[in-house]
């Protein structure tokens, strides 16, 4: 019923954008069909900085509830309680299904919705837990002794939401709601790890095929081609450095950040543009 | 303890993110200089408590004006009166204290209510001096910060020459230092990932530069750490310069 699949981004994704997109766009990828998808994001055991995390999610927690993933939810696995609270966060502003556990192996049971849901709303998943992960309207009533009619709206306003999947089903079966964290709603499960390198796309199959010839990894190629730079280049880049420190010890901050960001006009201009853009 | 946090120029640098006061509020609302510090701003009341409530927790629970996404505002109070709002930006990972005024309910001078066509115009967020400055002093400080951080984590591994030593250069790259001391010249194991260079020549330099701020030594570049294999896209670099004097 439910794909699932976990993913743990390499250590290169830990603090650099690029690498966290490239590890985003493998991990979730937007979809025009109809199936239901649970992707379980693992963070334990890294340290990743926010700006990373950003990278990583936002873009997903914009897309689900415009439906660019169809039915997707997504558990977060951290201990980092900045990573959690920037997660809540994301959730809470974008209204999107996220969801935070503090260990991989526990998510089934303990993964707590990120966004902030009324007590009404979490007292049903936590009924629907217990029913084993599914429920129709009418258990669902039966397990609170409430009104079929408020069993049904809770339902369909966590489906609206994204923490719960419905199937549509005859009208004397009465759709079933599944969450999607419970195990017993899974189909598949597997398992991705994404170690991302910095190549421009154009030539990365090159560099790739390249390296399975030399029997090594794209990474121990890109290391070795900056290794041979900068024997090569040794004594400019120490005339470099010479130069740099000359300018900073002579108090010429200016002269300093020309040398090394030339384009440090076009970057804050560009950064301002993109921000007032989403005013 | 917030007091802890170490500030550099117009940054407050916490574990994942900066502290900053946008150049507007700076100006408009605290009456300082647009190129005040960090450590300038603290002296107003509303800077330190902005430091105190924001250091492991990038927003908070009420906002100033509606939730609006990410461009939320949250709300930021000393005392009875001293309000001021906040914005996170995670791209960039800086939050800013935006705005800072009293609150004086029905009154024209009322924080919220001044800032209320701020908000609408977009004028309350940082603006591309801010952004420029920012972009400006990371680069300074890692060249000010790291060559000091870069000697410290060489004086750790010398203290421990069997063990590996890591460490940030400027709260930014991460390195993995292991020192052979010897009677005359030590040997300076240094490796990070190539990730950090982003592709750039120049960062690459930078970042030798905290090795060799003089430019006087020639580092030899090595396949691994001794005695351990580094990792697929790790760089390892020798450096050999005299011990101290013991």
């Amino acid at each position: 019923m439910i794909d699932v699949a976990t993913a743990r981004p390499g250590t290169a994704a830990y603090s650099d954008r690029h690498q966290a997109a490239l590890f985003r766009e493998n991990t979730f990828q937007p979809t025009a069909g109809s199936g239901m998808r649970l992707r379980v994001l693992n963070l334990e055991g890294g340290f990743f900085e926010l700006g990373v995390v950003d990278e990583m999610l936002m873009p997903v927690a914009r897309g689900i509830p415009s439906g660019a993933y169809g039915d997707m939810s997504v558990v977060v696995v951290t201990s980092d309680d900045a990573v959690a609270n920037y997660v809540r966060y994301l959730a809470s502003s974008n209204q999107a299904p996220l969801w935070l556990s503090d260990s991989l192996e526990g998510f089934a049971q303990h993964a707590q919705p990120a966004g902030v849901l009324p007590e009404s709303e979490q007292e049903t998943l936590r009924e629907v837990q217990r029913l084993g992960g599914r429920a129709t309207a009418a258990q669902l009533a039966e397990g609170l002794t409430i009104e079929q009619n408020a069993a049904g709206n809770r339902l369909a306003n966590l489906e609206r939401k994204g923490y719960m999947f419905r199937h549509s089903r005859s009208k004397r079966e009465g759709d079933l709601f599944v969450l999607p964290i419970h195990s017993s709603a899974w189909s598949q499960v597997s398992q991705t790890s994404t170690i991302g390198f910095e190549i421009p796309e154009e030539i990365r199959g090159d560099v790739v095929r390249l390296a399975a010839m030399q029997g090594k990894t794209p990474l121990q190629l890109v290391a070795e081609a900056w290794r041979s730079y900068a024997e090569q280049n040794s004594e400019a880049m120490r005339t470099e450095r010479r130069e740099l420190t000359r300018m900073l010890e002579a108090g010429d901050e200016e002269g300093f950040l020309t040398a090394t960001m030339p384009d440090l006009d076009e970057q804050a201009a560009e950064i301002a543009k993109r921000q007032s853009e989403n005013h | 303890m917030a007091l802890d946090l170490p500030l550099h120029r117009g940054a407050c640098l916490c574990e994942h993110y900066e502290l900053r006061v946008s150049t507007r509020c700076l100006v408009d609302d605290l009456d300082l200089p647009a190129s005040a510090t960090f450590a300038d701003a603290c002296a107003r009341e509303i800077v330190d408590a902005f430091r105190a409530k924001r250091y492991q927790v990038p927003i908070s629970a009420k906002t100033v004006g509606p939730a609006a996404g990410t461009k939320t505002l949250y709300h930021l109070g000393i005392g009875d009166d001293l309000r001021g709002a906040t914005w996170f930006d995670p791209i960039e990972r800086v939050v800013w204290l935006c705005a800072a005024g009293f609150h004086r309910s029905g009154e024209d001078e009322d924080f919220f209510r001044q800032i209320r066509p701020q908000i609408a115009s977009g004028a309350v967020y940082p603006a591309r001096a801010d952004h420029r400055r920012v972009l400006a002093e990371r680069q300074l400080r890692f060249a000010e910060v790291g060559p000091i951080d870069a000697e410290r984590l060489v004086a750790a591994a010398r203290q421990s020459p069997d063990h590996i030593v890591s460490g940030l250069l400027a709260h930014e790259v991460h390195v993995r230092v292991k020192v052979q001391p010897g009677s005359d010249l030590d040997a300076i194991f240094v490796s990070f990932s190539t990730d950090v260079i982003a592709g750039s020549p120049l960062k690459l330099n930078l970042l030798i530069r905290c090795f060799d701020p003089a430019g006087e030594m020639d580092p030899d570049y090595l396949a691994n750490m001794p005695d351990e294999p580094a990792a697929p896209n790790e760089l390892v670099m020798l450096i050999v310069r005299r011990a101290p004097e013991r």
